[in-house]
């Protein structure tokens, strides 16, 4: 979808959003009562939902307090979605400079909007199946000069993507970061998916987001050249210490292997 | 100014004792809420991260201490704010109360009766606007986000209508004509590049008119096709309103909406003509190139033929008896023969890869010098108009060769304005009944565009030379041939079809280019290109060649009816030594040689003269004279009339225009002799 068409799929009020169906899911006010009411089918037959999509995000706010605990001052991310108060900048100590991305124009107007004239902050636009496009463009050596020992954000896009951007992504970002650099990310793992967990992503799909469910032996296979870091794959829960109540619900429900996250080394 | 709560006096004394009771109570009070936040983690908003639930127990005990000592009433509203910033959500922020009121009300233990009332009085303050800061946040939060999913709407909206402009102005200043119809084949727009194409003024006069005169082809089988495969093309020959043709080439394809069924077509139009035209130039160099690599090939081996029949040939003619029917037949292989030469003279002319001897030249000059020669030697019929640019640049090319491109387009002009010109009257009637050949030249600059539209053109700055006619014009494949060796239209006897396969040698040997333009009724008309030559200035006095003239004595009668080139002669053979006599025509030259003929030693004499030509005055001087010594000028002869010359003896032919050096030379040859 061109970025043009995407501007005007949220746009349309007239018809349910991906993205706005999501925003409800998370409990946001970025969604109209069309998509509230295409949410609903979702939601009874997977009601669980919205806590996981939650998970998902505080997996990011995890991964950066992890990180930042290691002194990591630089973090790029990826599909970064708007940075509100639990973003990287908001959780990570004050001069740690950050580059949000994301594919979605009105997203990146709204997140430059809302980040102001912090001198520590940018937010550019980037498809993350192609990060060259950002890793060629001047704002990384503008805010981050020519340190490129860095912390890299991939948190909640593996399944909005096929496996060959990732593979893509995953083989640039090692290109060019510097030995120490860490990535993290999370995807869901989809061995024994049930069809009625197929039936629901289709219809969520129908909104103009299909799901690229993979098994975690395909994610470990696409991460390479990165290397696992210990404990490798975990379940969200174990990395924010939270009792393992969703991740249970979800694999009662669409008999899977929940989604797990993980934190990659060069 | 804070707003503060104001306690009575007796108020003041007991919140001390009740600020005790919160210090016993505050690390029990801190674990129970952080263990009621983590148990309702999902219930807050996705903002608010698990770990940052376990510092928010003791921070909101701390908070209700700090309360307690202050009583600021702000605070507990800036507490609120906040929280709800973070996204703490109703259900554990009531929690948060259920468990403050629990511990400071309902479990308070007996001997702290006396503070319940304070307790339950400052615990509802507190909560109360703690509750109303949250509220106002949240209201604030919400209406904040719901202004930025308006303003996101209000931006896509924008950035929709200006991707409608731009698409719409694309649409409508593209080069190509572009057509929308509706399914039922109605035109419902087109581009001005489309009226223009088809020569119209408005879009409401298009609208009128049956679509399949712009599509070639009927709407409904455009459909089928677009139903089955997506896409439909076509190529034919259209007509403009104004009547005039172009070659056109379409391509359309469904319109389809969101739910990608079709609502209209959209056909794009290109004007193919000029590359159409180019296209076949392109097939037509290649095949000239393979013909004139044949063509090459034959010249060698034939010549190498030639030469052993004729060798032979005279060689058998030498044993033969003069009379014998034995030597007349070797003498018509001889003949044939030379013919035969003469032939592949002309092939190699086609297939030559130099300029011959090429010199700065302006070719206008060559065009004056032809002209007069056309003038005498074309029917009074033909009209011959010379329009001379006076400021052409100059060229570096063969004069000699520049005057047989000339020569060979003329003759063929003339011979398309009268050859069979009764017949070609009743099949294909002509424009105008008068024979007009024009000649023209001018300066042109071909820039990248103009470089396109024309086979083998590179750009840069050209003098063009035209030859048009209002002759019959050619028909589209008879132009495929043209330059073809042996390639005619004219009647055996008239032609062997080498004339323009010459004049294509000479124009790509001297890295010319060329256009052909051809109306049947109308005429034609041929532009040859040639690249400028400048020579600095310097370098050209530098590297002037300074003539050589060959000196000698004797006396020489020139006839000629051209006063300058009598005059050039008289001078030139003044100069090398020479006693000189001149005669205007053929009558005078003999009445002058009657008189003097102990004083000429050489008649240099003209063929195409009034009165009396040069052939008649020729033999009558071999009458007076056999011994006498003839030099033959020319400037052109197609008939093969020099030959003649040579054969009755006369010393040799020059040929027009040539270089003193050369005229000097055979001057002195022929006087030795």
């Amino acid at each position: 979808m061109s970025p043009e068409d995407k501007v005007r799929n949220i746009a349309d009020a007239s018809k349910p959003n991906a993205g706005r169906i999501y925003d409800y899911f998370l409990g946001g006010n970025h969604n109209f009562e069309i998509d509230r009411q295409a949410a609903q089918p979702v939601l009874q037959a997977s009601p669980f939902l919205p806590s996981l999509l939650k998970m998902i995000r505080w997996f990011l706010g995890e991964a950066t307090r992890r990180l930042c605990e290691e002194r990591y001052t630089k973090f790029l991310d990826f599909a970064s979605g708007l940075p509100t108060v639990d973003h990287i900048h908001q959780v990570a100590p004050k001069g740690t400079k950050v580059i949000y991305s994301d594919i979605d124009p009105v997203t990146v107007a709204y997140a430059n909007d809302i980040i102001g004239n912090n001198p520590n902050v940018r937010y550019v636009h980037c498809d993350a199946g192609k990060p060259e496009d950002l890793l060629n463009s001047g704002v990384i050596e503008e805010l981050f000069g020519k340190d490129r020992k860095i912390a890299i954000g991939f948190n909640g896009i593996a399944w909005f993507l096929p496996d060959e951007p990732i593979d893509h992504y995953m083989d640039v970002m090692y290109e060019w970061a510097e030995k120490g650099s860490k990535l993290f990310t999370c995807d869901a793992n989809s061995t024994g998916l049930s069809e009625n967990a197929k039936t629901i992503m289709n219809q969520y799909a129908k909104f103009g987001q299909p799901f690229y469910p993979r098994t975690m032996e395909k994610l470990q296979e696409l991460v390479k050249p990165w290397s696992v870091t210990e404990p490798g794959f975990m379940h969200l829960e174990k990395w924010m210490d939270m009792e393992n109540i969703v991740t249970q619900e979800t694999q009662d429900a669409w008999s899977w292997g929940g989604i797990y996250g993980v934190f990659l080394t060069k | 100014m804070l707003n503060k709560l104001t306690l009575q006096n007796n108020e003041k004394e007991q919140i001390k004792i009740l600020r005790e009771c919160f210090v016993r109570k505050r690390n029990e009070l801190s674990n129970r809420i952080t263990k009621s936040l983590l148990s309702m983690a999902f219930e807050n908003r996705f903002t608010l991260h698990p770990r940052r639930l376990k510092e928010l127990g003791l921070e909101e005990t701390k908070n209700y201490q700090e309360f307690l000592t202050h009583l600021n009433i702000d605070k507990a509203k800036q507490i609120g704010r906040g929280h709800a910033l973070e996204g703490l959500g109703v259900k554990p922020l009531l929690s948060i109360g259920n468990i403050l009121r629990d511990s400071m009300i309902c479990e308070l233990e007996p001997q702290y009766s006396t503070i319940l009332k304070l307790s339950e009085k400052l615990l509802d303050t507190y909560l109360s606007s703690y509750l109303l800061g949250f509220m106002t946040s949240r209201e604030d939060q919400t209406l904040k986000e719901q202004e930025q999913i308006r303003k996101a709407l209000s931006t896509a909206l924008e950035q929709q209508r200006r991707e409608l402009f731009i698409k719409n102005h694309a649409i409508h200043t593209y080069v190509n004509g572009i057509m929308l119809t509706n399914l039922e084949g109605s035109i419902t727009y087109v581009n001005p590049a489309f009226l223009k194409m088809w020569c119209y003024d408005s879009t409401e006069e298009v609208f009128h008119i049956e679509i399949i005169r712009f599509l070639g082809a009927d709407f409904n089988e455009l459909m089928n096709v677009l139903k089955t495969t997506g896409g439909w093309q076509n190529e034919f020959t259209a007509h403009r309103r104004d009547g005039s043709s172009f070659e056109l080439n379409i391509s359309a394809s469904l319109i389809k909406d969101d739910s990608n069924e079709p609502i209209g077509v959209m056909a794009s139009f290109i004007d193919s003509t000029e590359r159409k035209r180019l296209e076949a130039q392109f097939r037509q160099a290649q095949k000239m190139e393979a013909l004139g690599q044949l063509a090459g090939g034959i010249v060698h081996d034939f010549n190498n033929l030639l030469q052993v029949i004729t060798g032979y040939t005279s060689l058998e003619m030498m044993n033969a008896p003069r009379e014998s029917d034995r030597y007349n037949n070797l003498m018509q292989i001889k003949v044939a023969t030379e013919r035969g030469k003469g032939l592949t003279e002309q092939l190699r002319f086609f297939t030559r890869q130099d300029t011959g001897k090429a010199r700065t030249i302006c070719l206008n000059d060559v065009v004056n010098e032809t002209y007069n020669l056309l003038k005498r030697t074309f029917q009074p019929e033909t009209q011959i108009r010379l329009t001379l640019d006076k400021d052409l640049r100059s060229v570096k090319a063969d004069p000699s060769q520049m005057s047989q491109l000339l020569m060979n387009l003329c003759v063929n002009a003339r011979d398309a304005m009268i050859m069979n010109k009764d017949a070609m009257k009743a099949s294909r009637p002509r424009k105008t009944e008068e024979n007009i050949l024009t000649i023209e030249t001018y300066n042109k600059d071909i820039d990248k565009t103009l470089a396109q539209l024309y086979l083998n053109a590179k750009p840069g700055k050209y003098i063009c030379v035209k030859v048009s006619d209002t002759g019959i014009g050619m028909r589209p494949e008879v132009i495929e041939r043209l330059f073809e060796p042996f390639f005619t239209t004219k009647s055996e006897k008239s032609g062997i079809g080498l004339g323009l396969a010459v004049v294509y040698g000479i124009v790509r040997n001297h890295n010319g280019f060329f256009d052909v333009q051809s109306t049947l009724g109308e005429g034609s008309s041929f532009e040859i290109f040639l690249p400028i030559f400048e020579e600095p200035a310097k370098k050209q006095v530098e590297e002037q060649h300074k003539p050589s003239l060959t000196h000698g004595k004797g006396a020489v009668l020139i006839v000629d009816d051209d006063s300058q080139m009598r005059e050039l002669a008289v001078t030139t053979l003044k100069q090398c030594g020479y006693h000189t006599i001149v005669a205007e025509d053929g009558v005078e030259a003999l009445s002058m040689y009657k008189k003097s003929k102990a004083e000429i030693d050489l008649v240099i004499l003209d063929i195409i003269m009034p009165k009396m030509g040069g052939w008649e005055c020729f033999r009558k001087l071999k009458e007076l004279d056999p011994d006498i010594k003839v030099l033959i000028m020319t400037g052109y002869t197609t008939d093969g009339s020099v030959d003649d010359f040579l054969k009755e003896g006369a010393e040799d032919v020059i040929l027009k225009p040539f270089d003193l050096e050369t005229f000097t030379n055979m001057v002195n040859r022929v006087l030795k002799a």
